[in-house]
């Protein structure tokens, strides 16, 4: 859809020529998350409880279990069309799961008495394509879930868009279109609209596969702050590097399973299975 | 051909007595637009809604957006136009039935409905299809950020499918209005109805529809330029 080639300048370089090159930071100095409810350490905020799901007769997800603590970023990998996408749509009801139970923050996800629009507003989501929407300036994009879901006065809802926009490097570009912006400018302001929601987990579906390898970096620098933020994170990617930077965990999937669930360093040091082997010296020889 | 031209038979008295046959051309036009405009308002509403029914993930709301479609789309107008005018009345409780008889205007409200389910059958496609080609994620992302279904609709998929779906939905509305001509049938005095009366009185036959063609192929150009002008204002920047 996107990808014509922006120069993207780094931090702290002014961008050459104003007019043509309007000015992209890069991330700035600041906070990210706010108003998170403050809650012990160690506190669970995503409880996954042997679900499993099936298309038709064709189970996607076998018996899955895994906890995500408050603050804590879990790598999820594995082969493609292991589920990975799956299990964490599960997580905000946006697939609907047969089996099993996922808890989010203390509230049900498989649970008829559960308001799921109010779960969803309160887990941010980042898509491999961005999904942001196209007719709806990048000012829209960032405020209008604010106004409508969480009722937000206008104002307020600007502002926290606004804000987040220049933490991520992009408050020259509010008035734009996101066919205006690169896929790593667009994706940014994905993860901002997301942020604005202050969420109290934050799931993303391969954020940076569908980007050229040079815009890879100004995403990866968002999340790698995010986490420092101590921001609950699930994450799909292939990035081994971002999973060796920040990953508490890394939870490896094969065929609708969850073989491995390990420390970072479990995981890198000694995969236990052979199927996590045999996929970590795949991806680590590119 | 044994025919006698005469182009100045518009400035004649019709015999109807309500002036020339030019003022009967133009109030048979002024019926045509007002008809084709309420009917498409009908059209518009209905027809999103029933193009919105076929995509929700519900099998109930698919199955009525369904049959809707398949009845109204498949009967062709002129059955459905005698159905409405001279079936329905019969069909109500008779109290119903003769006030609706009676009703001023009765072929003009009855053009109206009738055109207006007719043509929202279409329309309904038509936002199916613009629905259906947006990518899955924008979906997703709508319901992801905590929009109710609604929400989704009204602020995601909606605007971005009327968008993809404006040159068809134009061709529609100037199929709407071509349509309005099946009304004469019912005797709506419309301005097919109103040339062929004119070639009745005057046997101006030639005249009369020659002059009718001219006023059809001037709304259509209207709506194509209103339509071209319309599609430039809603281009979002940046999109192809
Ligand atoms: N709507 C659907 N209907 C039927 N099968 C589906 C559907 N969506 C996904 N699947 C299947 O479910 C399996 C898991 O899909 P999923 O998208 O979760 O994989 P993934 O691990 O995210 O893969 P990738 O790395 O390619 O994104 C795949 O085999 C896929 O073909
Ligand atoms: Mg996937």
């Amino acid at each position: 859809m996107t990808s014509s080639p922006m120069p993207a300048p780094t931090a702290g370089q002014p961008a050459v020529d104003a007019d043509h090159a309007p000015k992209d930071a890069g991330l700035q100095p600041g906070s990210l998350v706010s108003g998170l409810p403050k809650a012990a350490p160690g506190e669970t905020m995503i409880a996954i409880d042997a679900i499993s799901k099936w298309y038709g007769e064709f189970q996607v997800l076998t018996n899955c279990t895994t906890k995500v603590a408050k603050g804590e970023v879990v790598v999820v990998c594995g082969p493609s069309g292991s589920g990975k996408s799956t299990l964490i749509k599960c997580v905000n009801a946006l697939e609907p799961f047969q089996k099993g139970q996922i808890t989010v923050a203390g509230t049900k996800v498989l649970d008829k008495s559960t308001n799921l629009p109010k779960l969803r507003s309160r887990v941010g989501m980042v898509f491999q394509h961005f999904e942001l929407f196209p007719h709806l300036t990048i000012t829209e994009n960032l405020t209008i879930a604010q106004r409508k879901v969480l009722k937000r006065d206008g104002e307020d809802a600007k502002k926290r868009g606004l804000d987040l926009l220049a933490r991520v490097g992009l408050g020259a570009h509010a008035h734009k279109y996101p066919g205006q912006l690169s896929g790593g400018q667009q994706q940014r302001v994905a993860i901002a609209r997301a942020l604005a929601m202050n969420p109290v987990v934050m799931l993303f579906d391969e954020p940076t596969s569908a980007l050229d390898p040079e815009m890879v970096g100004e995403v990866l620098d968002v999340m790698v702050e995010l986490a420092k933020e101590g921001m609950t994170m699930m994450v799909v990617t292939h990035e081994m590097g971002f999973a060796r930077k920040v990953a508490d965990r890394v939870i490896f999937m094969d065929r609708g399973e969850i073989v491995e669930d390990a420390t970072k360093d479990e995981f890198f040091g000694s995969p236990r299975s052979e199927r996590a082997q045999t996929f970590l010296s795949k991806i680590l020889q590119h | 051909m044994n025919y006698n031209w005469n182009w100045s038979i518009f400035f004649d008295q019709s015999p109807e007595g309500t002036g020339t046959y030019a003022d009967m051309l133009l109030s048979g036009l002024q019926w045509t637009i007002v008809t084709a405009l309420c009917a498409w308002v009908i059209a518009f509403f209905l027809g999103s809604l029933v193009g919105v029914l076929r995509t929700l993930p519900s099998k109930t709301a698919n199955a009525i957006g369904t049959t809707y479609v398949e009845i109204f789309r498949n009967v062709p107008l002129l059955v459905q136009m005698f159905l409405w005018y001279f079936v329905l009345p019969e069909v109500l409780p008779r109290q119903l039935g003769d006030a609706v008889k009676q009703m001023p205007d009765a072929p003009f409200y009855t053009a109206v409905v009738c055109l207006g389910f007719f043509t929202a059958s279409r329309v309904a496609e038509q936002v199916r299809a613009g629905i259906q080609a947006l990518p899955r994620g924008q979906r997703m992302a709508g319901t992801a950020m905590g929009f109710t279904t609604y929400q989704t609709y009204r602020y995601v998929l909606l605007p971005n499918a009327y968008r993809i779906i404006l040159p068809p939905l134009t061709s529609e509305f100037l199929n709407n209005l071509k349509n309005t001509s099946v009304a004469l049938t019912i005797g709506l005095l419309e301005l097919t109805g109103r040339a062929r009366s004119m070639q009745e009185f005057s046997f101006q036959v030639f005249e009369a529809f020659t002059a009718a063609t001219i006023l059809y192929v001037l709304i259509n150009l209207v709506v194509v330029v209103a339509a071209t002008f319309l599609e430039r204002a809603v281009a979002i920047p940046g999109q192809r």
